[in-house]
């Protein structure tokens, strides 16, 4: 206590804000979740203890790693679909738009969306996909459809459109950085050098915009996998994910020792992937250095 | 002799208003060293980047080894290029940068090896192989760009300022080097710069371009001693610029009086008594005759005043004023030893005189 | 004293600010209940006359009152749970004894409801009846040429894609019947599983689950579903409202009951306020708002004799105690609600 004087007291506020912030909204209901993990379910609630027997139970009990699995799938296929689209709609922005002012009005329509309210986004999708929605009016009155075609809502198809539109710009913005990071003559070097613009694509530029690519999947894919409401609104009996069995073990099931074992298991997964995706990243950056 | 590279009345407008090149004619003859110099913004960048087909022309031809590749994408062109900051590959190594240019002719994997070692080698790299290039030093990078730009050996080889970020004696030794390898390629090298000296050094025949146009084309010598303008003139090298007007014309000279003083030209201009000229003097060519007497001056001889001196080492420039209030710049040779001592002091009035063989003479028109 | 310790985390957690609620002031009613059963058609006029400011939160199922009083922070005051949940309620602490000298009415609501065993414990009473019904079945008329009779017709292949059923336990009361089990609240494992494979088998054809009252009529609206189960009485008239016509029924394996009863949350600083809400709640205003509103039947049927048309008295079977008798009322599953709502889990998460 020597040392300590008290005019440096504000600055040691400054510095002590966030680790507060994060003592008192990360660690400790990190803490008191993994606390409740232990105990034990007991009628008409739950009771402290000191058991594995949730832990147990998840990985003995099907239905847990079978929705981990679909949450799992669903994840990869929102990932895979957004790259699809974000990447060649980044590469046009970056490479082909020549006016600025229309570059970046494009790429605010894809991040303005960022700014409505999730909910209103998911629900859009199910006025376009519903039995008697715009795409099956649209496909009946074209005569592709002869009759509505009930595939298009309340399945895994309508959760991957309506996530994958939902997380897209998580997919784009890291993308767009890293190709607007690329310096334009490395693709001109290709050229010189008798590779073609398609070559180069392969060769140059997707390399070098792996570690953005990183970055937009990591996104998509945990926060894919962290979802609950696309499954509420647009997904139909085979819909359900890893978060909803989480919401229904703290809600109807009231077994919130049972829940906070999978939330356990799920922010688990979710580390893992982020810390894979750091070091893949941190590999491919030496390059740009 | 047929040139390798013909450009046929070239002109690249940006935006339908930026004239950057504007009907440039040029033949590039096989195994020249040429170099397109100027100014930022002169469109001798532009015009390069037309070669390698970056760029393409508004108007205009150009035709490598007679045929036509006006508008030919970069990667079908038989031309490469050293670019400014290197373009290095920074996710490849140094092998496998330099192969970058030969792997879509489908060679063995044996070959492929060989030739990076050799091109390696010729550049002085060979144990940097398995190098990155942020690993490198800038000097070594620009090597790696180097070799991977010739490892095919291109028709001809543009580079673009490709000294430009190295430090001056890193610059001066790399100078010496492309000479070399230039001479031992027998390729044909483009280069762009705005250095004078480097062009000086390095060129068979020099380019000086000027918004857009070819001021003028030729060895470095016809370029110093001839320049076809006051624009050439000043750009490269130095030259001291007096306004005059032209008293007499005859089959020996011209001669034109400049406050008082009287230059006598070699009569490589035909102008008319009474025009406005211009005479250069190179600093270098005016010789101290002696001090300032009663006596008038003789013909292509100067009386001035000694207001500063610059010590460069070998030599020493004198900045003067003539009687005329005109600023005159003096350069002497510092030969012997003693002969810094033996050089006019501050102040002192001297006379100076030019032979007539290195005056130049410009009409007002060169200006432009 | 365990449930202690659990209020004490859960407060702790409502300090983090990890559970946000609204501040609680004198004049106010903070409610947790069904959709209808606070609408502005009859609280407004309680606003007006007793000052006491009324604001809902809705539940969507039973299985949500417990877990949001477990959280703990006195955000309700009042709460609705139907019989299957009222017992949990009182076990679990989180509802306090009823002082029905306090309501004017309270001898007249059937004495079936008030004496029964889901409000009662050691000779206390913890709550207020005040609507009941059925859960009932419902078609669309236009796609059903010969109107359905069975559950089995929630298994028909034909109608792939347009079946429904209610997000909650009570989907295994329904699969066990089509089983032949009537002893529904009952079940022992094997049967659970028969009525959880049977769940699976149908999960083809399910449109969609439906959580809450709205879902199911946008879901009809919309074309998606064209037969579920219902609340009898709710959803049927605000999708007649919106123009697609449907029609309830009792199947021939019969249908649950449900009767809701307001219990007072422990310890609730706005008393004053409940009980004139109670009353209002018994009295014709409440009775026959919630009857007008959910076309639910009334637990008191003196004051919805003086307030309904003999035509809803009947509609509503307000005179006819055989047909609530019919039933099968709702009961608490105790410690067998877990093995129920596992398996309904299991449902939902099969592929």
């Amino acid at each position: 206590m020597k040392g300590f004087r008290l005019d440096r007291l504000p600055g040691l506020a400054v510095l002590s804000a966030p680790l507060v912030w994060a003592v008192l909204f990360l660690f400790i209901p990190y803490l008191i979740i993994f606390t409740y993990s232990f105990w034990l379910k007991k009628y008409p609630t739950f009771i402290p203890a000191f058991q594995f027997g949730n832990y147990a139970q998840i990985f003995a009990d099907p239905q847990y790693y079978q929705v981990l699995l679909r949450t799992g799938k669903i994840a990869l296929m929102v990932t895979a679909l957004s790259l699809l689209l974000a990447y060649p709609f980044a590469y046009f922005l970056v490479f082909k738009v020549k006016s600025s002012r229309v570059r970046s009005l494009l790429y605010m329509a894809v991040i303005a969306p960022l700014w409505v309210s999730y909910l209103l986004r998911a629900y859009i999708w199910k006025t376009i996909l519903g039995s008697e929605g715009v795409l099956n009016s649209f496909l009946v009155w074209t005569g592709i459809l002869s009759a509505p075609t009930d595939l298009l809502l309340y399945n895994q198809f309508s959760m991957v459109v309506t996530l994958t539109y939902i997380f897209i710009p998580f997919m784009v913005m890291p993308i767009f950085t890293a190709l607007e990071k690329i310096p334009r003559n490395l693709v001109e070097a290709a050229g010189d050098l008798g590779v073609t613009p398609w070559g180069a694509l392969a060769k140059v530029i997707w390399p070098l915009s792996l570690p953005g690519v990183i970055a937009g999947a990591t996104f998509t894919f945990c926060l894919t996998f962290g979802d609950f409401i696309a499954p509420m609104l647009v997904g139909g009996p085979d819909g359900v994910m890893i978060a909803n069995v989480i919401t229904s073990q703290y809600g109807a099931a009231l077994n919130w020792p049972l829940g906070s074992a999978l939330a356990v298991v799920l922010l688990i997964i979710v580390l893992i992937i982020i810390e894979l995706s750091d070091r893949l990243q941190r590999k491919d950056r030496i390059g740009l250095g | 002799m047929k040139p390798i590279i013909e450009i046929d009345h070239v002109s690249r407008i940006f935006g339908g208003r930026i004239v950057a090149v504007d009907d440039v004619r040029l033949d590039i003859a096989e195994g020249e060293f040429i170099t397109l110099l100027g100014p930022s913004g002169c469109g001798k960048t532009t015009l390069l980047r037309m070669l390698a087909g970056f760029e393409l022309p508004d108007r205009g031809a150009i035709r490598l080894d007679g045929q036509d590749v006006t508008h030919l994408p970069p990667y079908r062109r038989d031309v490469n290029m050293v670019f400014q900051d290197y373009a290095l590959f920074p996710h490849l190594t140094i092998a496998r940068n330099v192969a970058f240019g030969l792997e879509r002719l489908r060679l063995e994997r044996a070959d492929i090896t060989r030739k990076v070692d050799e091109t390696l080698q010729l550049v002085g790299l060979a144990d940097k192989a398995d190098r990155m290039p942020h690993q490198l030093s800038g000097g070594q990078r620009q090597r790696v760009a180097l070799a991977r730009a010739i490892i095919r050996r291109p028709r001809v080889l543009l580079l673009d300022e490709p000294l430009s970020a190295l430090d001056a004696n890193l610059r001066e030794a790399m100078q010496v080097e492309l000479k070399h390898l230039h001479r031992k390629l027998g390729l044909t090298f483009v280069m762009v710069t705005h250095d004078q000296t480097e062009a000086l050094v390095m060129s068979d025949r020099i380019v000086v371009m000027h918004n857009g146009r070819v001021a003028q084309a030729g060895t470095p010598s016809e370029l110093y001693d001839r320049p076809a303008s006051t624009y050439v003139a000043n750009f490269v090298g130095t030259s001291n610029l007096l306004k005059g007007v032209v008293s007499d014309v005859s089959k020996s000279a011209i001669t034109v009086d400049h406050a008082g003083f009287k230059f006598e030209c070699p009569p490589l201009r035909s102008v008319a008594p009474g025009q406005h000229v211009i005479v250069g003097i190179r600093p270098e060519k005016l010789q101290i005759t002696g001090l300032v007497n009663g006596v008038a001056p003789p013909a292509n001889a100067l009386d001035c005043e000694v207001e500063e001196r610059h010590f460069h080492g070998n030599s020493i420039r004198l900045r003067c004023r003539l009687s005329s209030g005109e600023p005159l710049l003096c350069d002497q040779q510092l030969g012997t030893t003693g002969a810094l001592k033996a050089a006019p002091a501050k102040g002192e009035r001297i006379r100076l005189a030019a032979d007539a063989d290195s005056l130049a003479l410009f009409t007002e028109d060169d200006r432009a | 004293m365990k449930n202690t310790f659990v209020r004490k985390i859960s407060t702790a957690l409502v300090t983090l600010g990890l559970v946000a609620g609204p501040a609680l002031a004198d004049g106010q009613v903070n409610i947790l209940t069904w959709e209808g059963y606070a609408d502005a058609s009859f609280i407004k006029q309680f606003e007006t006359e007793s000052g006491c400011k009324v604001s809902a939160t809705y539940v969507g199922s039973n299985d949500d009152f417990a877990p949001k009083l477990a959280a703990g922070g006195n955000v309700y005051d009042i709460i609705t749970p139907s019989l299957d949940t009222t017992y949990t309620m009182v076990d679990a602490g989180f509802v306090e004894p009823l002082d029905t000298s306090k309501i004017t009415e309270w001898n007249n609501i059937y004495e079936k409801f008030r004496k029964s065993a889901g409000i009662n414990k050691d000779g206390v009473t913890y709550g207020m009846p005040y609507a009941w019904g059925a859960i009932a079945f419902m078609y669309r008329v236009d796609k059903f040429p010969t109107p359905p009779t069975s559950i089995a017709d929630l298994w028909n292949e034909q109608y792939k894609g347009k079946v429904s059923l209610w997000d909650d336990k009570s989907a295994i009361y329904v699969a066990a019947r089509l089983e032949g089990n009537t002893n529904i609240y009952e079940l022992n494992d094997a049967q659970i599983e028969q009525a959880k494979q049977k769940l699976i088998a149908q999960k083809p054809l399910i449109r969609k689950y439906w959580a809450t009252a709205g879902e199911l009529v946008d879901l009809y609206v919309a074309g998606e579903v064209w037969i579920s189960n219902t609340w009898a009485g709710y959803q049927s008239a605000q999708i007649k409202a919106k123009g697609i016509d449907v029609k309830e029924f009792i199947p021939k394996e019969n249908a649950e009951g449900w009767l809701d009863s307001w219990m007072i949350v422990k310890d609730t600083p706005n008393k004053d306020c409940v009980y004139k809400f109670l009353n209002m709640q018994s009295s014709e205003l409440g009775q026959c708002g919630v009857a007008n509103v959910n076309g639910y039947s009334a637990a008191n049927p003196v004051a919805a004799k003086k307030c309904m048309k003999p035509e809803q008295y009947d509609a509503l079977h307000q005179d006819d105690p055989a047909y609530l008798d019919s039933l099968m009322l709702w009961r608490n599953l105790g410690e067998r609600l877990e093995a129920y709502t596992n398996a309904w889990n299991a449902v939902k998460a099969a592929n």
